[in-house]
């Protein structure tokens, strides 16, 4: 590949991706931290960090997103079983984290918070199985 | 394990009578990254070493296979 822009050749090109990789790695570890500590230490609410939540989510989202649109990561052989593993594992997860988050409340509430975990991760793990179908698809195209 | 960098590659630049900058400016590279190929300290993806190979008159072969008395 030639050198273009700034007129970086594929070996800068490489270097600076490593650099990003573990950077960005870095980041999402510190505001994870970030979190826990406005959490622990100085007693904030949720609601007072939710931006970088927010933030973070849609960071770690898009990140998987584009690693398996672009081949990324192997998807291997499509399964319906693998998918629905990876499903069940996500929603339960969920649920446990919110039971735990939400013990004493009223078991309404809780019902009403497990359906809101519930539409969460069927949408994500769709929009990522959708994403990893196109992703694959155009390789495929590119192939032939 | 050190590697002995490659030889082939710089003498067939030197046959040429190309230093690393006019190597890496025909490549389109920086003449650090030749100077790395050739210390042996970067391994270039095989379009760059057509490019290098195509420019140096040479095949992939000549340039970068390695016989096991080489190694």
């Amino acid at each position: 590949m030639s050198r273009k822009g700034i007129g970086l050749d594929e070996r800068n090109r490489a270097i600076m991706g490593k650099i990003c990789t573990i950077l960005y790695t870095a980041t999402i570890y510190f505001l994870v931290g970030d979190i826990f500590y406005r959490q622990i230490i100085l007693h904030q609410t949720p609601e007072q960090f939710e931006d970088i939540a927010a933030l973070m989510t849609a960071n770690v989202l898009a990140f998987i997103g584009l690693m398996l649109y672009f081949g990324g990561v192997s998807i291997g052989r499509f399964s319906f079983t693998k998918l629905f593993a990876g499903y069940a594992a996500f929603l339960v997860l969920g649920i446990v984290f919110t039971t735990i988050k939400y013990w004493g409340h009223p078991a309404s509430f809780l019902f009403d918070k497990a359906v809101i975990v519930f539409t969460i991760c069927t949408i994500m793990v769709a929009v990522a199985a959708l994403v990893g179908y196109l992703g694959k698809r155009r390789i495929e195209r590119d192939i032939e | 394990m050190k590697t002995t960098g490659n030889m082939k590659m710089k003498l067939a630049r030197i046959e040429m009578g190309l230093s690393q900058q006019d190597l890496a400016d025909q490549v389109e590279v920086t003449r650090q990254t030749i100077g790395l190929i050739e210390s042996g300290n970067y391994n270039p993806t095989l379009n760059l070493c057509a490019r290098i190979a195509r420019t140096l008159g040479r095949t992939l072969d000549q340039l970068f296979w390695e016989d096991a008395k080489d190694e």
